[in-house]
């Protein structure tokens, strides 16, 4: 017998009548459709869920990512204000974020099996007070069936790293709840604690009451005892404490209770003054110093820190070198350091100064004066100051993926961005606040421009519009078919096409002139009043008025420009450029050459040459080192 | 010459109620053009579902509801932004945002293109099915290999599976009629690999803290919307054919609603305003460089001199023919000499359009057979194999300017010498389309920036100077001749319009743009969708090669994926995902839409010199109920 399973299919659903089958396979088809649309859904909705949608209720307890609280901190000693950044963070990507020493200690501690998946929560803190700021600690904290608990604690004068790690919060909190637990809270038990603790009540908001007490001891010599009650509110953390903390001094009262106006609070701190610059002399000079970055911990030493990210590194002044980690959620602010005591002879170390986290993936990193500005993917632009203390922060219409930029003026100090949805915000520089907002036809992907107090910003459908810095007022508009690059240069914006032509239009909006170069714009910088046209592989400065091409060279891996020189990035040297074209100098490369990205971050200090592996360069004048 | 009080009189009354009648005049023409410009064509070209299987009937109806989302969420992608959670994931320098909550949708339109693709084809011609299976299973691959990691893993096994149930299901189906179950299991079959792949590596990326599946979501757009460039190219045409409609209506409206006193008045002053804005924007090119203004100027000349050369040509075989199709019976009355009219160049644009969009994007299958298999075979096999180099060589040289280029020659020669041939069998309106388009795209050849003619440049907005200054100058001999009638007015206010639209067809995609709020996809959005709204009378259609549940789905599938593609543009505000499909939309417009625009022209003045009574107008007033 001759047998066709589709023909037994087509049997399976035809019916004795007619009638019934169309409607029988209409029914078929609808249900397979549903399923379809269902199983879409559900797969999409699975494959997007982050692994913290699912975690123990104890999650709750614990701020959002990118979330920030001030609090005062009262002691005999007076009152501090206290800053804290709050990162939810999973699996390897939490622990790759963190100093190695540090991330080594983390693993060790913890099961393997669930890692991948394990919820993280860091929190960086401050301490101000009248201008003066205290040494950044870092708490590494854990979420799980147990609850919260602390990993690890460093940056302050001893760090702690708890084993077993010490629970703070325990899951399914009911009054009543005791626990009590004893460890290693330094390597290998050098320190040990003993806790003990328990849920006093939890109050009708939901706020959870938990009384401890925690000793460390060196040996069988008490190190430091504290005896307080913490307060956990939901989404927020401790919200107040009060302790008493004993170091061998004899026991200090202590006080902590969220700020009521924290904007406030923090704006009430005065700014730390800006780092002065630092005359780097004749790029002729310059020697290149490779650096390793590190944290430095009283105890721990020198920890290597992470590479750098696909976000360009800032140079600021006064050696300030502002770095997005290759874990994609830290900006670091480092500064060449003093080596470390009896250390071998070499160069000087790169020393991380702070570590902020503004939330989600920072997109766009600037240092404005005094502020250091990030962009993230939480759509938020999030400010600090040269110390790492977050000021202020503003939620955007859309993501801002380039970096703003800052105008200053009699009556204005702003900081203006352009997102993604073609909106142009100008925000007060000192609170954050909103002066100003407008909107481009098209969305934009490109930095605003500043041209004296005139901000000029171009979106995707080719229009280039200046903005009055301080009004908002829209001054001008000048229309190209297309903008891939834009850049402020003398006394007006230079832009580039895709087809490489370039324009430069003049402060009133006029275009001046056009002309052609070989390659395609990345960015326009300035030399010497010149414009730089980087493209892909090649760097052209152009003459300011007639827009000649005065030179051109290829350029393999990066390019920046500052007022005096141009700073060319090869796979195997680095060379200084002048205005002219000459070569003032050059210098091998060091790092690694495979690396996919390198960055350089030229100032009038110096250049820096970073990769995406731990190579940093440093070129300019001599560091001090430790005997070299 | 004088004019006597009574003219005067009667002048100044015929523009006097003319103008009192504007209102009315302007409500009549909003009517007309609403039905004329959006009726008619919708009414004529419309998606008719037929009597298609239940399973056939399911999917074009899920489909046309999930293009209808897709085009709704192009304008409403900033309120989307805005009210969802955006997972946005960063490589490398690159930034990728996705609303979270819409990846479900284009999971959904993914695997309902494929699945549509794949049905479409199980029983059309043998060269098609042929040629869909390997493009299907090589998508399949490459949904399957993304979950490879370097080994067999489930989601390659069920990847290979679902090539195999295609095969199988191909040989067992296909010499029997279509089955409505048939477009279900193909679907089903798709569901499921997707299911297994997606749910495999979010796991795994999880862990890194990565949101896997708008990265996998854009890895698959961006891997496979090369498939829907020629569809793109043949979108960029609508705004040339819409416009070309609006100006024919404002003509012949004008024409036909106001006095001839007013409508000379109007001609007047719409001839006068171009002369002047044109010789402004001249004067002012040659202030700003003077030499380059001449050189730009000489080379839209001699390009337009080229494609007016071969349009003569073709009109002097069609003539040819004609005269041959006549001299075998000298006894019987001499039949007039046919003309081609604008109606007939724009009802057979599509056999024009169609395959020179197909045949300009040629280097698209080679560019996707090597990128797509190169990336299956970089995942599976690594990276230093000699298949994954080939492919990578490949896909390397046929995406070189040359070998694009080359394309372009061949498409040029090839559309042209068919389009000779059908000037010699005498087939009016598609043998100088053929020919027109293939000088266009050869002019393009030769003065782009690698060709012979490089620096000379083939501008349509300086091609449109000589349209306007040839009507102002016939305008002017007409007038010294005195026979400058109201239908010759009619045809110099037409091309006027016309030649303008040489330089400026923005008008639909600058407000588009603005409206959507994302730039360099509004051109090819319009064209999609007015395509769909008034091309599909060829998915109604029915052959041997190509039976009407084919057609429909293939139709419906395309336009499915070139919405997706569009879509993930406007909701992840990344201009690049879109990149071939713009390109192409642009392309169809600069080349496709200038060619018929041109040809337009020429065929209004051939008429008008031809004969006194314009074909064209007739045309209309049959068409239209003026």
């Amino acid at each position: 017998m001759d047998l066709d399973p589709s023909a037994l299919l087509d049997d399976a659903v035809r019916s004795p009548s007619p009638g019934l089958s169309v409607r029988l396979r209409s029914a078929v088809a609808m249900v397979t459709v549903l399923v379809t649309v269902s199983a879409a859904a559900l797969v999409s909705a699975r494959s997007v869920a982050l692994p913290d949608d699912d975690v123990p209720l104890a999650a709750a307890f614990i701020p959002a990512d990118g979330e920030t609280t001030v609090s005062t901190l009262s002691n005999a000693g007076g009152a501090t204000v206290l800053v804290q950044e709050h990162q939810r963070a999973v699996g390897f990507r939490a622990v790759t974020s963190l100093p190695d020493a540090i991330a080594a200690q983390v693993l060790f501690a913890l099961p393997d099996d669930d890692l991948g998946t394990r919820l993280f929560w860091l929190a960086t803190s401050r301490q101000m007070r009248g201008g003066l700021v205290g040494p950044q600690t870092i708490d590494v904290l854990t979420v799980d069936g147990r609850g919260i608990q602390r990993l690890a604690s460093f940056g302050g004068s001893v760090p702690s790293i708890y084993q077993p790690p010490l629970l703070l919060f325990p899951e399914g909190a009911v009054a009543g709840t005791t626990w009590n637990a004893t460890g290693s809270a330094l390597f290998d038990g050098v320190l040990r604690y003993d806790q003990r603790a328990s849920v006093e009540r939890i109050d009708d908001d939901g706020c959870v009451v938990i009384a401890y007490e925690l000793a460390v001891n060196f040996g069988d010599v008490p190190f430091t005892s504290q005896e307080g009650v913490d307060r956990w509110c939901p989404g927020r953390g401790v919200v107040s404490a009060t302790l008493v903390y004993d170091q061998g001094g004899g026991p200090e009262p202590i006080e902590f209770a969220l700020a009521e106006d924290p904007v406030a609070l923090v704006a009430g701190e005065p700014r730390p003054p800006l780092p002065v610059a630092t005359d780097g002399g004749d790029p002729a000079t310059w020697v290149a110093t490779e650096l390793t970055p590190a944290k430095r911990d009283p105890y721990l030493g020198d920890m290597t820190v992470d590479g750098v990210s696909g976000v360009p590194p800032v140079a600021g002044s006064g050696g300030l070198m502002v770095v997005v980690l290759g874990n994609g959620s830290q900006v670091v602010g480092f500064r060449v350091g003093e080596p470390p005591e009896n250390a071998e002879p070499g160069p000087p170390p790169l020393l991380e100064l702070w570590r902020v986290h503004p939330g989600g993936n920072p997109l766009a990193v600037a240092v404005l004066g005094d502020l250091v500005v990030v962009a993230t993917s939480q759509r938020r632009l999030v400010a600090y100051d040269v110390n790492g203390v977050r000021r202020w922060l503003l939620s955007t219409d859309d993501l801002v993926l380039r970096p703003p930029v800052r105008v200053t003026g009699a009556d204005t100090d702003v900081v203006v961005i352009h997102d993604l949805s073609g909106r142009v915000t100008a925000l007060d520089a000192v609170d954050g606040s909103v002066r100003w907002t407008e909107r481009t036809r098209a969305d934009s992907d490109l930095p605003p421009a500043r041209l004296g107090e005139v901000v000029v910003v171009a979106d995707r459908s080719g229009d280039l519009v200046g903005f009055d810095g301080a009004s908002g007022r829209r001054v001008w508009v000048n229309r190209q078919p297309s903008i891939d690059a834009i850049g402020a240069v003398g006394d007006g914006v230079v832009v580039a096409r895709g087809d490489g032509t370039v324009i430069a239009v003049d402060r009133r909006g006029v275009q001046q002139w056009s002309t052609r170069v070989d390659t395609r714009a990345d960015r326009i910088d300035e030399i010497d009043g010149r414009p730089v046209i980087i493209g892909r592989g090649r760097v052209t400065v152009l003459d300011p008025t007639s827009g000649r091409v005065r030179w051109s060279r290829a350029s393999e891996a990066w390019a920046d420009a500052w007022s005096g020189g141009l700073a060319v990035v090869d796979d195997d040297s680095v060379c200084v450029f002048d205005a002219d074209g000459r070569t003032v100098a050059c210098w091998p490369r060091g790092g690694d050459e495979s690396m996919v990205r390198v960055f350089a971050a030229a100032t009038e200090e110096g250049v820096w040459v970073l990769d995406s592996g731990l190579g940093v360069t440093f070129i300019g004048p001599p560091l001090g080192g430790n005997g070299s | 010459m004088t004019v006597s009080p009574a003219s005067r009189r009667h002048v100044v009354s015929s523009i006097v109620s003319d103008v009192v009648a504007l209102p009315a005049t302007l409500g009549r023409f909003a009517v007309q053009a609403v039905r004329w410009m959006i009726i008619a064509p919708v009414t004529h070209g419309r998606l008719r579902l037929g009597s298609h299987s239940a399973g056939v009937r399911t999917l074009a109806v899920v489909s046309i509801a999930l293009s209808g989302v897709l085009v709704a969420m192009v304008p409403l992608a900033s309120s989307i932004r805005s009210a969802s959670d955006l997972t946005v994931v960063v490589t490398g320098g690159t930034v990728l945002s996705v609303p979270r909550g819409v990846i479900w949708v284009f999971v959904l339109a993914l695997c309902l293109f494929i699945a549509m693709l794949q049905a479409a084809a199980m029983h059309a011609a043998l060269w098609f099915r042929l040629l869909t299976l390997f493009v299907v299973s090589l998508m399949l691959a490459f949904v399957g290999s993304i979950d490879s990691q370097g080994g067999m893993t489930p989601g390659v096994w069920v990847a290979v599976g679902a090539v195999a149930a295609m095969v199988l299901l191909e040989v067992v189906r296909w010499p029997r009629p279509p089955a409505w179950w048939e477009p279900l299991v193909v679907l089903a079959i798709m569901v499921t690999v997707f299911a297994v792949v997606y749910l495999r590596t979010a796991d795994v990326a999880q862990s890194f803290g990565i949101d896997r599946a708008p990265l996998l979501t854009a890895s698959l757009v961006g891997q496979f919307r090369l498939l829907a460039v020629p569809l793109a190219i043949f979108a960029g045409v609508a705004v040339a054919r819409v416009a070309l409609s609006g100006v024919t209506l404002v003509s012949d409206f004008s024409a036909r609603r106001f006095s001839p006193v007013t409508f000379a008045v109007i001609t007047a002053l719409v001839v006068g305003w171009r002369v002047v804005s044109l010789t402004m924007a001249w004067i002012d090119d040659l202030g700003t460089d003077g030499a380059l203004a001449l050189r730009r100027l000489g080379g839209a000349g001699v390009s337009l001199g080229v494609v007016v050369g071969v349009w003569w040509l073709t009109h002097h075989l069609l003539d040819l023919a004609d005269a041959r199709a006549q001299r075998p019976d000298d006894d019987e009355a001499p039949v007039p000499r046919a003309a081609t009219t604008v109606e007939g160049i724009v009802d057979r644009l599509d056999d024009v359009a169609i395959p020179a969009s197909i045949a300009l994007a040629v280097v698209v299958g080679p560019t996707f057979v090597a990128a797509v298999g190169g990336q299956v075979s970089r995942i599976i096999l690594g990276e230093e194999t000699w298949l994954t180099e080939w492919l990578d060589r490949v896909a390397e040289w046929v995406t070189t300017p040359d070998a694009v280029r080359s394309t372009r020659l061949v498409v040029a020669g090839g559309i042209i010498a068919v389009g000779l041939w059908l000037a010699r069998q005498g087939r009016r309106g598609i043998a100088e389309l053929s020919t027109v388009v293939g000088a266009v795209v050869l002019m393009q050849y030769l003065t782009d920036s690698r060709g012979v003619f490089r620096g000379w440049g083939f501008a349509p907005q300086i091609i449109d100077r000589f349209g306007v200054l040839a009507a102002a100058g016939a305008a002017v001999v007409w007038t010294i001749r005195r026979t400058f009638t109201t239908d010759r007015q009619s045809v110099v206010l037409l091309a006027v319009l016309v030649s303008s639209l040489l330089g400026q067809r923005d008008f639909i995609s600058s407000p588009l743009t603005f409206l959507i709020g994302t730039s360099g996809i509004a051109l090819v959005l319009f064209g999609l969708v007015w395509n769909f709204l008034t091309d599909a009378d060829a998915a109604s259609g029915d052959s041997p090669g190509f039976p009407g549940e084919s057609r429909l789905l293939l139709f419906l599938s395309q336009t499915l994926f070139g919405l997706t593609v569009l879509a993930w543009v406007a909701l992840s505000r990344d201009p690049a995902s879109g990149l071939e499909l713009n390109a192409g939309s642009a392309l169809g417009d600069s080349l496709l839409g200038v060619a018929l625009l041109i040809l337009v022209y020429l065929t209004l003045f051939m008429g008008a010199a031809r004969t006194s009574d314009l074909v064209e107008t007739e045309v209309l007033a049959e068409t239209v109920d003026l």
